[in-house]
C-alpha cells in the first residue's frame, strides 16, 4: 500500500512543479499575437492562390494587420469576404469592380490557319520556343492549355476548339493564368465590361488576312463609329475602353471580320453543352 | 544496356563494329549510329541554279549586315549584297532583286532581313561573274564571304585570326557528319579528295598550325580509303561511328582524349575544329578563285534508300531540292533541317537553303516518333548513361518543366549541346530536349 502512496505522491508533487514551471514560462516568454490575424485568416477562403500579391492567405491576414495591406486585395472571394475583413478590421467597405479573365483570342481549329501538327512538349511557352506554335498567327493563342493549368479555381477547360474557355462564375480574377500565358491572350477586364475586340494581333491586316478569318485586321472603322468614343487603336489593334463603353453595338455591326464581340452574349460563357458532352 | 536500332537504311553490323571499336577513337555515352551493309555513296551532284532564291542575311548571327543593293537593283552572281565587319553575304545568282522582307523568319525563329531574288540571263552577257579579288590570300578568304561552317557558325577570317593568335598546333578537320556515316563530308573525302587536301594545306599555311588531323568515321571506309592513298601528310584519325561525335567539344574529347572544362574552347587546348567542306571552298576561292555560292548538303529519308550528296544553290527553296531528287512528301510527313535527332523541323516548304543547312532529313508519317504529353519520368537513368556531356537530363529537363529554371541552371542547363540522345532512349518519350530549350530560352529571356 505504501509505494502505491508514495509514487501517488511522488507524481502529484512532480506534476505540480512542472505546472509552475510552465505557467512561469508562459508569462516570461509571452509573445503577443493580434487575434485579428487569426480572425482574418478564418474569413479568407485559404486557396492561398498567391492572387492578392502574398505568400498564401495567412500572410495576406498578417499583411492586413501589421503592415496595413488593403483589406478588399484578396481577389479570390467575393464581396462578403472583403466585408468580413473589413468588419475585423473596423473598416466600412468600399468594393470595387470585380475583374475577370476573358480569352482575347477567336482563333479555333476552323478560323486560324495551322502551319504543321505540334507533337511535343504540352506547354505553350515551349512549343512557342522550339517551333513558334502549330497556329501561324504569332500573337495568338497557342491552344496547349497552359492557363487552363495554372488556374488554382478549376474556372478554366480547354474547349474542343482548342481556345481555353473561362467560367465567369468561378473565375476570381486572381490572374494566374495571365501570367502563365507566354502570350498575352488571358487578360481581365471588370465583368460588367460589355463589348470587347478578342484578338491580340498586332500585325498588319493584310498579314492578319493570311493567319486568321477572325482576327483583327487594324481598319480602326470601329474607332471611327463608336458614338461614345470608346474604342482606342493601339498598334494596329483595337481596344474598347470599358469606361466608356455603353454597349450599344455599332461596333460590332460595322467589325468587317467579327473580332469585336458582345460580352452579354451568353455564347461566350464556358458552354453548357461542351461539359455535357464529356460527360456523356 | 539496351538501345533500340534505329530506323535507317542498313542493318547493324555488330561484328565488324565491334572490332573497329577497339581502335576507333571515341567518347563516353552516345548513341551508336547505323552502319549500312553497303559503302558505296552515289556521286555528289550539282543541281542547278534556282530562278528565285531567298537569301537571308544571317550566315552568322553576331555580326550585322549591312544592305548593299536596293529593291529592283540587278546584280551579278558573286557580288556582295550585304556587307559585315568581317564577312560578305554574296549573291548566289544573277538577276534583279525582286523583294527585300525586313522581317523573314528563320526555322529557328529568328528575324532578319532576306532579299529575295529573280533570275534574268539577259543583263550580263560576257563578264566574268566571281569576284574573288587577286590580292593577298587572307583578302581572298574574306572576299569569298567564306564561313567556317560547323555549329557555330563564324567568319573564316575571324577563324583564323582567332587560331593565329592563340597559337593552335593542331587543325582537325572534321569530315565528320550529323547522323550519316556516308554523309556529305565523308563524299567530300572520297571523291573530291585533292580540292579537300590542297584546302587544309592552305589552311595549314594561313593559321600558322603546325600539322592537321583529318577525322573520318571508322566505318566510312570509302573516304578513309581515298585520304590514305592520297598520299596526305595529315594524319589521319578514325573515329567510331556515334552520335553526337560530329559535336565540335566531342570530337575535341575524341582525338586529343581529354575531357575539359565547358568554359575552355578548343582553341585553349591548343586545337581547332574546322569542317570539310571549309577546306575544299578554301582550295576553290585560292587556286581556282570561285566563290562559294553552293552548299554541300545531304539529303536523307523518305523515300530516298541512301542519303543524297548534292551542291545546292545557298538560296534555293527547299521545295525545289527535293523535287529535284524526286522525292515527295506526303500530308503528315516531317521535313527536319538537321538529323533526325537533333534537327529543327520546317513546316514552309519554301525555306530557303542556308549556311548553316547541312542536312535535310525526311521523316515518313510512320516513322514520327510520338512524344507523350502526360508521361512522368520514372527515374529509369536511361538518359543519364547516354548523355555524352555527362548531365542528368531528366534532372535538368524536370526542373525546366517545372519552371524552376535556376536550379535547372545550376545543374549545368547550359552544359547541353542538345543532341536528343535522351529523349531517344527515354521509355515514356518525354520530350525533354524541348523542356531543356524551354529553360535556356527563360533564362535568357530573364537575364536580357
Amino acid at each position: 500500500m505504501i509505494p502505491i502512496l508514495t509514487a501517488i505522491g511522488a507524481m502529484a508533487f512532480l506534476g505540480l512543479l512542472l505546472s509552475i514551471v510552465l505557467g512561469l514560462a508562459a508569462k516570461v516568454f509571452y509573445v503577443y499575437v493580434d487575434p485579428r490575424i487569426e480572425q482574418i485568416c478564418d474569413a479568407l477562403p485559404g486557396a492561398n492562390c498567391g492572387g492578392c500579391g502574398y505568400a498564401g492567405c495567412s500572410d495576406f491576414a498578417e499583411a492586413i494587420v501589421c503592415l496595413g495591406a488593403s483589406p478588399d486585395g484578396c481577389v479570390a472571394a467575393g464581396a462578403s469576404t472583403t466585408e468580413a475583413v473589413c468588419s475585423i478590421m473596423g473598416l466600412s467597405a468600399g468594393l470595387g469592380e470585380r475583374y475577370v479573365a476573358r480569352i482575347f483570342c477567336q482563333g479555333d481549329e476552323q478560323k486560324a490557319v495551322q502551319r504543321f501538327d505540334y507533337n511535343g512538349a504540352l506547354d505553350c511557352a515551349a512549343a512557342i520556343v522550339s517551333t513558334g506554335g502549330d497556329k501561324a498567327c504569332e500573337f495568338g493563342c497557342v491552344g496547349l492549355g497552359t492557363c487552363v493549368r495554372a488556374c488554382p479555381f478549376d474556372a478554366m477547360e480547354m474547349g474542343g476548339n482548342r481556345l481555353p474557355l473561362v467560367d465567369q462564375n468561378l473565375c476570381t480574377g486572381c490572374g494566374n493564368c495571365v501570367q502563365a500565358c507566354p502570350r498575352e491572350i488571358p487578360l481581365l477586364i471588370p465583368i460588367s465590361q460589355k463589348t470587347a475586340n478578342l484578338c491580340s494581333s498586332h500585325e498588319a491586316g493584310k498579314t492578319v488576312k493570311q493567319v486568321c478569318s477572325i482576327g483583327c485586321i487594324g481598319c480602326s472603322v470601329c474607332k471611327k463609329k463608336c458614338p461614345e468614343g470608346a474604342v482606342d487603336m493601339e498598334d494596329k489593334l483595337a481596344v474598347v475602353n470599358p469606361a466608356h463603353c455603353t454597349g450599344q453595338g455599332v461596333c460590332l455591326e460595322k467589325c468587317p471580320t467579327g473580332s469585336m464581340v458582345s460580352l452579354q452574349s451568353p455564347a461566350l460563357e464556358k458552354p453548357e453543352a461542351s461539359s455535357a458532352q464529356e460527360t456523356a | 544496356m539496351e538501345i533500340r536500332s534505329l530506323q535507317t537504311p542498313g542493318s547493324l553490323n555488330s561484328l565488324k563494329q565491334e572490332s573497329v571499336r577497339m581502335k576507333a577513337a571515341s567518347f563516353q555515352g552516345g548513341l551508336a549510329l547505323p552502319v549500312p551493309d553497303k559503302f558505296e555513296s552515289q556521286a555528289i551532284t550539282t543541281l542547278p541554279a534556282p530562278d528565285r532564291v531567298l537569301l537571308p542575311l544571317l550566315h552568322h548571327p553576331e555580326q550585322a549586315y549591312e544592305l548593299q543593293v536596293k529593291k529592283g537593283a540587278l546584280i551579278k552572281q558573286g557580288q556582295p549584297v550585304g556587307e559585315g565587319v568581317s564577312s560578305l553575304v554574296l549573291a548566289p545568282i544573277s538577276g534583279k532583286v525582286e523583294e527585300i522582307n525586313k522581317n523573314f523568319k528563320l526555322p529557328g525563329g529568328a528575324l532578319t532581313t532576306a532579299i529575295r531574288i529573280a533570275a534574268s540571263d539577259e543583263e550580263f552577257p560576257d563578264e566574268a561573274p566571281p569576284a574573288v579579288p587577286d590580292s593577298g590570300t587572307l583578302q581572298k578568304i574574306l572576299g569569298t564571304g567564306l564561313s567556317e561552317l560547323s555549329e557555330s557558325p563564324v567568319p573564316l577570317f575571324e577563324k583564323l585570326r582567332s587560331i593565329r593568335s592563340k597559337r593552335v598546333r593542331t587543325l582537325i578537320i572534321n569530315c565528320l557528319d550529323e547522323f550519316f556515316i556516308q554523309g556529305r563530308s565523308a563524299a567530300l573525302a572520297s571523291q573530291h579528295t585533292p580540292d579537300l587536301l590542297a584546302g587544309i594545306d592552305l589552311l595549314v599555311q594561313y593559321s600558322g598550325a603546325e600539322s592537321a588531323v583529318i577525322t573520318v568515321y571508322a566505318e566510312s571506309a570509302q573516304a578513309l580509303q581515298s585520304l590514305q592513298e592520297s598520299g596526305t601528310k595529315c594524319h589521319i584519325l578514325p573515329v567510331k561511328a556515334k552520335h553526337p561525335q560530329h559535336a565540335e567539344k566531342l570530337l575535341v574529347t575524341a582525338v586529343t582524349g581529354r575531357e575539359y572544362d565547358v568554359d575552355l574552347t578548343p582553341e585553349d587546348l591548343g586545337v581547332s575544329v574546322i569542317s570539310a567542306e571549309t577546306a575544299y571552298w578554301v582550295s576553290r576561292a585560292v587556286n581556282r578563285r570561285e566563290a562559294a555560292l553552293d552548299k554541300l548538303l545531304t539529303v536523307a529519308g523518305g523515300s530516298l534508300k541512301e542519303p543524297r550528296n548534292c551542291f545546292v544553290r545557298i538560296g534555293t527553296p527547299l521545295q525545289e531540292v527535293l523535287t529535284h531528287l524526286g522525292q515527295d512528301i506526303a500530308d503528315g510527313d516531317k521535313v527536319i533541317l538537321g538529323g533526325p535527332l537533333s534537327g529543327q523541323a520546317v513546316s514552309d516548304p519554301d525555306t530557303p537553303v542556308t549556311q548553316q543547312t547541312h542536312l535535310v532529313f525526311i521523316q515518313k508519317k510512320t516513322d514520327l516518333h510520338v512524344f507523350s504529353q502526360d508521361a512522368v519520368c520514372f527515374k529509369c537513368g536511361l538518359c543519364v548513361q547516354i548523355c555524352p556531356m555527362r548531365l542528368m537530363p531528366f534532372l535538368i529537363s524536370g526542373f525546366s518543366e517545372g519552371g524552376l529554371y535556376d536550379l535547372a541552371e545550376k545543374n549545368s542547363l547550359f552544359t547541353c549541346i542538345e543532341c536528343g540522345c535522351c529523349a531517344y532512349v527515354c521509355p515514356v518519350n518525354i520530350p525533354m530536349v524541348q523542356w531543356i530549350q524551354l529553360g535556356k530560352s527563360a533564362i535568357r529571356a530573364q537575364r536580357s
